[in-house]
């Protein structure tokens, strides 16, 4: 478990780099791929087949106007857009991309870091991470963003107890915390998505509001709210809630696959490409329920959290206790 | 030695924000101090090597009752209320001798205390802070407690649903 900090270090900034360049064309193929489902091409002047185009958003956006409004709170309104990027960045440490390797001598965990309770901090860190949205709201000094702010706190409130209760299954199942332990718990029964099939839909619901996307996306409703939460926001500011809300998207991607698809786990190919695989299909998942389902109204986001989802996730919950307490008590 | 400077900086955290808390006079900057202060108190839970309270005390207190502060405040406007004459301030003195005299209290109990790890080295005790230990002691050791805690939490929750019922009832449904 001793590696040294070079090494540690350098596989840090591996993992950053390499999900700060899946951010970058996440967003490329996001509008690729709606463009799809809407009967058009999406962007394809930029470069070969538009694969230039994060390239040159990235250059508008660093030429912007680093600007703050005139009834802004300056402190916070800049502390916001770090919060969202670093709670989302940190996050990845958590998973686990494949069974450790040895390469000259030295035992490389393909895990930033392997603790007893790593699915606690996740969700400690998926919560910080909406003051991003609400200090980032208030800061701003405009009524639009006010309101993004209230509704990502009434939504995080009521969706994160259903997320909770959604893995609590798992947990019960696979006896530990640690997202490690779970992977190797699937590697001796099955992938926990056959066990636990009720806890994953609500989990991917969960999961879609938690970060914040369609057709959750009440903070930012641009057809209300101007663009809610980040209405004020403009040039890299605005591109680090972007990056925060696509990085939290890659990671809760990475969790669901890791506690009900079996994390790494696959035939033929190493650990981390099927890792990489399953986080795909859900973010293809994840981009076409954008593309289909329209927003809730706000009420209705309220009543499908606590009188549906709630309920159903509690009810697993019992049953599966019932089930591994009766039946796989060792 | 790190952990002690780990130590200090958790501490300051803690009482600087907490002072903030109560001295800054807009309520959403008090709940963003309130906030550094919790996340202080779970930094010295993960030194005291109890990673499931810190990391819960981050997910409830951090993460959903400050949430539920800053929601309140968002929708109720954060202007501080009107400032006039502070009704009690005659007593102020009374305050600030109770601080002192809690202050001296808190001294004189320290330096007297035989509590082992207050002078001599902190030691490590049995496992008492893995989820496993804390779920032995809640449906093993201390299941009554448990139990009888989340009995009044639960007529706390129907109580406040039943208050909120007839404030909607009285509006007609709206």
């Amino acid at each position: 478990m001793n590696e040294p900090l070079v090494i540690i270090t350098i596989e840090a900034l591996i993992t950053v780099l390499v999900v700060l360049n899946a951010f970058a064309f996440a967003t490329l193929w996001e509008r690729k791929l709606l463009g799809r489902f809407q009967a058009r091409y999406g962007p394809n002047r930029a470069g070969p087949v538009g694969y230039m185009q994060p390239l040159a958003d990235l250059l508008k956006l660093v030429f912007k106007e680093d600007f703050v409004p005139e009834g802004a709170n300056r402190v916070l309104f800049q502390i916001a857009p770090l919060i969202s990027v670093i709670t989302a960045v940190t996050a990845i440490a958590m998973i686990p991309f494949g069974d450790p390797i040895h390469v000259d001598g030295y035992t490389i965990q393909l895990v930033g870091a392997n603790v007893s309770v790593g699915l606690l901090v996740l969700f400690a860190l998926s919560g910080l991470a909406t003051y991003a949205l609400i200090l980032g709201g208030w800061a701003s000094g405009n009524k639009y963003s006010l309101l993004g702010a209230a509704r990502s706190a009434a939504q995080l409130v009521s969706y994160e107890v259903a997320m909770g209760l959604s893995v609590v299954g798992v947990l019960m199942i696979s006896r530990s915390m640690s997202l490690v332990d779970i992977v190797h718990g699937q590697e001796s029964s099955t992938w926990y998505i056959l066990l636990q099939p009720v806890g994953f839909i609500v989990f991917l619901v969960a999961a879609v509001a938690e970060t914040n996307r369609p057709p959750f996306d009440l903070p930012e409703a641009e057809s209300e709210l101007v663009a809610g939460y980040h209405t004020e926001y403009a040039g890299m500011k605005f591109a680090m809630f972007q990056m925060g809300e696509y990085v939290s998207m890659m990671v809760i991607s990475a969790l669901g696959a890791t506690l009900f698809l079996g994390g790494y786990l696959g035939p033929w190919l190493p650990g981390f490409v099927w890792l990489v695989i399953k986080i795909v299909v859900l973010l293809f998942l994840f981009i076409w329920m954008r593309a289909t389902l329209p927003r809730l109204r706000y009420d209705q986001l309220m009543r499908f959290g606590w009188k549906l989802l709630l309920p159903i996730a509690t009810a697993n919950l019992v049953i599966t206790a019932i089930v591994v307490a009766v039946f796989f008590q060792t | 030695m790190g952990e002690r400077i780990f130590f200090a900086i958790a501490a300051f955290g803690v009482i600087a924000s907490a002072v903030g808390v109560i001295t800054l006079r807009n309520p959403f900057r008090a709940a963003v101090a309130l906030i550094v202060s919790l996340l202080s108190v779970a930094l010295i839970f993960l030194l005291e090597r109890a990673p499931f309270v810190a990391m819960i005390q981050v997910i409830v207190y951090a993460g959903a009752v400050v949430v539920l502060f800053l929601f309140v405040i968002a929708y109720l406007g954060d202007k501080p209320p009107a400032v006039g004459p502070d009704p009690l301030a005659r007593y102020q003195v009374l305050a600030w001798l109770v601080i002192i005299g809690l202050g001296i209290e808190g001294f004189l109990a320290l330096g007297n205390s035989r509590l082992p790890g207050i002078r001599a080295n902190p030691f490590q005790v049995s496992d008492i802070g893995s989820p496993r230990a804390i779920g032995r002691a809640f449906l093993d050791s201390f299941v009554a407690e448990f139990e009888g805690t989340s009995l009044v939490l639960l007529v706390a929750a129907i109580g406040a649903v039943l208050l909120a019922r007839r404030a909607v009832l009285g509006e007609r449904g709206r």
